[in-house]
Parts: C-alpha cells; structure tokens; sequence
C-alpha cells in the first residue's frame, strides 16, 4: 500500500489519517509504482554488496588460500571456444546436478549470467554465440563451488576457471614479459589449452591452430612459472563439426592423422607436466550426432581431481529416495542429453 | 521474556506473499482458534500493523504490497509449548522490490544489513506462478519447451542486464548475500515457503516441487547442509484464490482452518506455524 497523503502512516500503523477505511480512502494505491519504488531505494541509505562479477587475480587470494581449490588456466584464441566451455557448465548446473556435482555456490553468477546471455533465447537471437572476452578486464575468474555426496558424507570444492580474451591469448604467445605478468600461472592447478575443432577440420586453418596450440603451450612453460603438479589438458572444442567432417573416410584418415601428429607435438612439448586430451562440444549443432555438453563431465571430473575420470563412469549418488523428483530430472537430463555411456544410472 | 529477542527476515521477490503470510501468521496464533505448538501468550504494545494486515486477511482481500517506504517491523511475542518458554520474535516486513533491487543496484539498505548482521534465521518466499527462467539456444532435445506449468516471460534484449536472470539465480544470490552479511554466532536457518500452494495442482511434495522448478537453489540448499539447515514447506496462507474460490473460503468455521501447509517430502498436512518453529529451533 503506498498513501500520498502527507502525514499519513498506514503503511507503518495501519491507521488512516482521515479517517478512511482502506477501501474507500481515495489517497491509498494498492500498487507500487516501479520508477517511483526505485528512486525511494535510491534516497535511502545504502550498503555496497559484492559485485558477483568475475573476479581479478587479486580476488581470487581468498578462494586460493582456502584447502580445496582448483584454479584452471584456459587459455586459446578468440572464437575457439573457451567461454563456451565456462558457460555450458553453468547452463548444466541451472538445470540439474552436472556430472554427479551439485552446486553449491558462486561468487561471480552476474559474471556468468552476463556471458550466458547471447547462448539464450532472452538474447532475442535465433543462434547461439557467446560474448567474447574483452582483454581490457585482462584475466577474470569465474568461480563456482561445488559438492559431491559421498554415502555418509559430502565434500566441497572451490573451482577458479580463468577467462583470458583471445587477445591476451596472443601476447602470451608472442611475449615472455605478458606471460609473466600473469600471477596466477603460479597457482594454476591446470593449464587448459584450446584447439579450435572447426579449424583443424579445415585444410587451410589446421597447421596455423596446431602451431599456436604448441606456441602457448611452451610460451607459459618457457615461463619456469608453472607448478610441478600443474596438469596440462588439451581440449579439442566443437567436435561436432569434426565429427561431422569426419563422415567422409578419407578426410577422416588424414584429419585423425593430423590430430595424433599435434597429440605428439603437445605431449612432448609438455613434458614432464601430466597431459590429457579431451574431445568436447559444449553447445553442439540440434541436427547434430554428438550429445549437448559432450566431453563436459569428464573434463569437469578432471578438474575437480578425480584421478582417472576419462576411465570411469559417472557414479550417480542423491540422498533419499530414488524415486525423488530430483532424481528422476537427473536422470531424463542424463538421458535427453545422450550422456548414460557416461554415466552409471543405477541409484546407489 | 526469558531471551534475547530472534530476530527473522522474510526474503522474496514482490508479490511473493510475505506480508499474507504474516497475516495469516498473526491471526493463527493470536486467535488461539487452532491448537498449535506456539502461541501467543500476551498482547505486545504496538499491533497497528499486524492488526491492519489481519483486516484485510479476514475480509478476504488481498492483503496489499509493501511498500519501500514501509517500515513496519512487528514483535512477536510467543509461548511454546510444552515446556512454556516464552520468547519474542522481531520481523521486518521489508518490500519485495528491495530484495530485485539487491540483484540489479548491488546495493542494500542499511537498516536491511544492519538487521541482517544479528539475524538468527529467515524466510524465503517463492509465488509458483512468479518463477522466470532462462532458455539456452540449442538446448537438450526435449528441452526446448517448459514442461513445467505457465512461466511468466523474460523480455528480451540484445544486451545484458540483471532483469533478464532467472528467479532461481536471484533468490540463490539473495541467500548469498545474507550469508555474507551475517555475523550471528549460531549456523543460518532457511525456511523456504512456497506459497499460494493451492495453485499447485499436481500431487508433489513441497521438496520435490522446488527440485523441479528451482534446481539451483535446490542444489544450493542441499550442498550446503553442515553450514545452514533449510527446509522447505508449501503454504496456503489464503486457503484458496480469492477471485475463484471466495465462496468457499467464506463457509470456514473459524478463519484460521481456511490455511494449508506442507513441509520437506511429506504430502500430509502440518500447521502454518511450521515454518515459524523450524526456524526457531537451534542446532
């Protein structure tokens, strides 16, 4: 209820001051007015709150400090695919638990929400894109924390996801002063590169990815600022598009050739660092074969330091009945996505 | 009184139903209509609001939005039986659109974090006609389309701006937020109300309805059990929709049977005060 009426405090005391019952009180609006409402919060004394974008290196010191963190450098070129990667996990956590993960809290959801927006209907677009990391924030983290449950018991864990512009991509390449301006290579659990999958599905573009895949990669470990326990992953994005390409047999013998060819390069470049290699399509193609988020949960179970994730199902594990809603919207998310290879579906 | 007063926030977007709640609340315990765990053992000085509120409950009327300006914050006191221990309990009624205004300014009000420092436990609202979420362009097969129940829409626009984030990633941020703010010694408790219940037709418990419509905060709340204790219930503060089922409502013997609950996994009935004195317990 908001009166106009000077003086008058029904809101507060539920007492007219002339008197009118409410009903019949021509000074009395039932409905608030929204400009109206918001220049009443702005006239009233008001607190800062954290801003939930994503975060600069030196606000992550409080997330790194705490016992369970896992910090992922991602790093490849403008448009191959990185922030897909960081915002189809989100998208996954807004419709169900993700690969037997729960979420259980972020810092940065208006960072997040605001590198959704063009991969929404909301956006007014009839095609996906995502907004492409500018490099004057220099490097962002987008933070989540997430939960497993065990039978007895429940562990969390913090999770940093660097989102480096693809521009920033290049000076790291091309320089070692850029690299080592990066504090956070120091902390970084896992360095994460990216390999655009439409590009070395074409002729013309492979040999170029291939060589900046292999450039980042020694630039930051030229760098002696990577940790000895710093696991490198390569993810081989949009692998729909490959698997698509790969339909022709002779395209798919010379393009499977060339991808064992940048493992090998990869790998020895890497050494003596752990490397994995990781074939994903965040945001597949609707006529596509490949299943949406293909590759996301054993790269999220990489991450969150289950050792041996890509050998292993997806242990499915929900406290109380099987019968539960939340389990049964788990399990048609696991279905509808194409995901039970992936997954052990039988409720413990 | 033998404590400290227990100072509780009712969270929730606008229209929500916060202040019907409070009302039907009020009336419950102050009629002593219905046998009930809690009661109120003696009037408090200042009951102009709740009284106000109670009015427009009992005539079967909407019981109105609050206003920014309000700045009604009731005392409670009550009883609680069986050991007769007496207590007061404080409740801003605070404007839904103070808690949006959260979301899109990243500011809150002083007197809201001053209460929310020392704040004991709180309500968190939830209208199930009210809930928005977003849609990801080449979504799962089969889930293109809400199977879910009518949605409002939001509106569309090429650039991002907090109106266009779900109801689930707010009311997530709000518990956040409030979490952030608190100092009170004692581990949170959530109260989650789904109200106007009686406009969920389908036969499903309060628990398994928000893991279906909020999978977020569901997730949110579940993870984090060893740091907040939350639980979730449905209300029918009104008993039924005014416009539809006004004639019904007006045949109960004494107003205070026109409300319904649910708690947690059940899909049996518990008193309105259930959310009340989950809240009020400690551990």
């Amino acid at each position: 209820m908001i009166c106009s009426q000077p003086g008058c405090s029904i809101e507060t005391s539920g007492y007219c001051l002339e008197g009118f019952e409410p009903d019949a009180c021509p000074y009395l609006s039932q409905v608030d007015h929204g400009q109206e409402e918001i220049l009443t919060y702005d006239s009233q004394e008001l607190i800062d709150l954290p801003s939930g974008e994503a975060l600069t290196e030196d606000q992550t010191t409080q997330v790194l400090n705490s016992d369970a963190t896992s910090a992922v450098l991602v790093a490849g070129p403008t448009g191959s695919g990185k922030t897909t990667i960081l915002t189809s996990l989100y998208e996954a956590f807004l419709e169900a638990p993700f690969a037997n993960y729960l979420f259980a809290g972020s810092q940065t959801l208006v960072g997040f929400e605001r590198r959704c927006h063009e991969g929404r209907r909301e956006s007014g677009r009839v095609a996906p894109d995502t907004t492409h990391t500018s490099m004057r924030e220099g490097v962002r983290f987008l933070h989540l924390k997430l939960a497993r449950h065990g039978r007895e018991s429940l562990s969390r864990k913090h999770l940093l996801l660097s989102d480096i512009s693809g521009e920033l991509f290049k000076r790291l390449r091309d320089s070692s002063d850029a690299v080592k301006s990066i504090q956070s290579i120091r902390r970084a659990n896992y360095l994460c590169i990216v390999i655009d999958g439409k590009k070395i599905s074409a002729a013309e573009d492979r040999q170029l990815t291939q060589n900046d895949s292999r450039s980042i990669l020694r630039s930051i470990i030229d760098s002696g600022m990577l940790p000895t326990f710093t696991a490198v992953d390569v993810v081989f994005t949009k692998w729909d598009v490959v698997m698509d390409v790969m339909r022709d047999q002779n395209t798919a013998q010379e393009l499977t050739a060339f991808i064992d060819g940048t493992k090998s390069i990869l790998t020895r470049t890497a050494a003596p660092l752990k490397i994995r290699f990781h074939e994903v399509a965040a945001r597949p193609e609707q006529s596509s074969r490949v299943p949406f988020a293909h590759g996301l949960p054993t790269l999220l179970r990489s991450w969150m330091g289950e050792l041996d994730a890509e050998n292993r199902p997806i242990a499915t594990f929900f406290p109380g009945s099987p019968r539960r809603e939340f389990w049964r919207c788990t399990e048609a998310k696991i279905m509808s996505r194409g995901l039970e290879g992936q997954y052990d579906i039988r409720p413990i | 009184m033998t404590s400290d007063p227990s100072n509780i926030l009712m969270l929730g977007l606008r229209g929500s139903g916060k202040t019907t709640f409070l009302a039907a609340l009020w009336h419950y315990l102050e009629s002593g209509e219905m046998a009930d765990q809690l009661e109120v053992p003696s009037l408090q000085p200042d009951r102009h609001y709740l009284n106000s509120i109670r009015n427009s409950w009992l005539n079967l009327k909407p019981v109105g939005r609050t206003s920014l300006r309000t700045n009604a914050v009731v005392s409670l006191p009550l009883r609680k039986k069986p050991d007769n221990s007496e207590f007061e309990v404080i409740v801003p009624d605070i404007s839904g659109e103070a808690f949006r205004l959260q979301w899109v300014t990243r500011k809150a009000l002083d007197s809201y974090v001053d209460f929310a420092k020392g704040c004991a436990a709180a309500f968190l609202f939830i209208h199930p006609k009210e809930v928005t979420r977003t849609h990801p362009l080449n979504p799962m097969p089969n889930e293109g389309e809400s199977d879910l129940g009518d949605e409002p829409p939001i509106a569309a626009g090429p650039t991002w701006s907090p109106e266009r984030s779900s109801t689930q990633v707010l009311l997530v941020e709000l518990l956040q937020l409030l979490l952030t703010l608190r100092e009170a010694p004692h581990p949170a408790r959530f109260a989650i109300v789904i109200s106007a219940w009686d406009l969920v037709k389908t036969e499903i418990s309060p628990s398994d309805w928000l893991d279906s419509r909020l999978p977020l905060l569901s997730q949110y709340l579940r993870s984090n059990g060893d740091i907040f204790a939350s639980r979730v219930f449905g209300i029918s503060a009104q008993g039924g929709d005014l416009a539809t089922d006004r004639d019904q409502l007006m045949k109960a013997s004494v107003p205070s049977s026109r409300c319904r609950a649910l708690q947690g996994d059940g899909l049996e009935h518990v008193s309105i005060t259930a959310p009340l004195s989950f809240l009020l317990q400690r551990g």
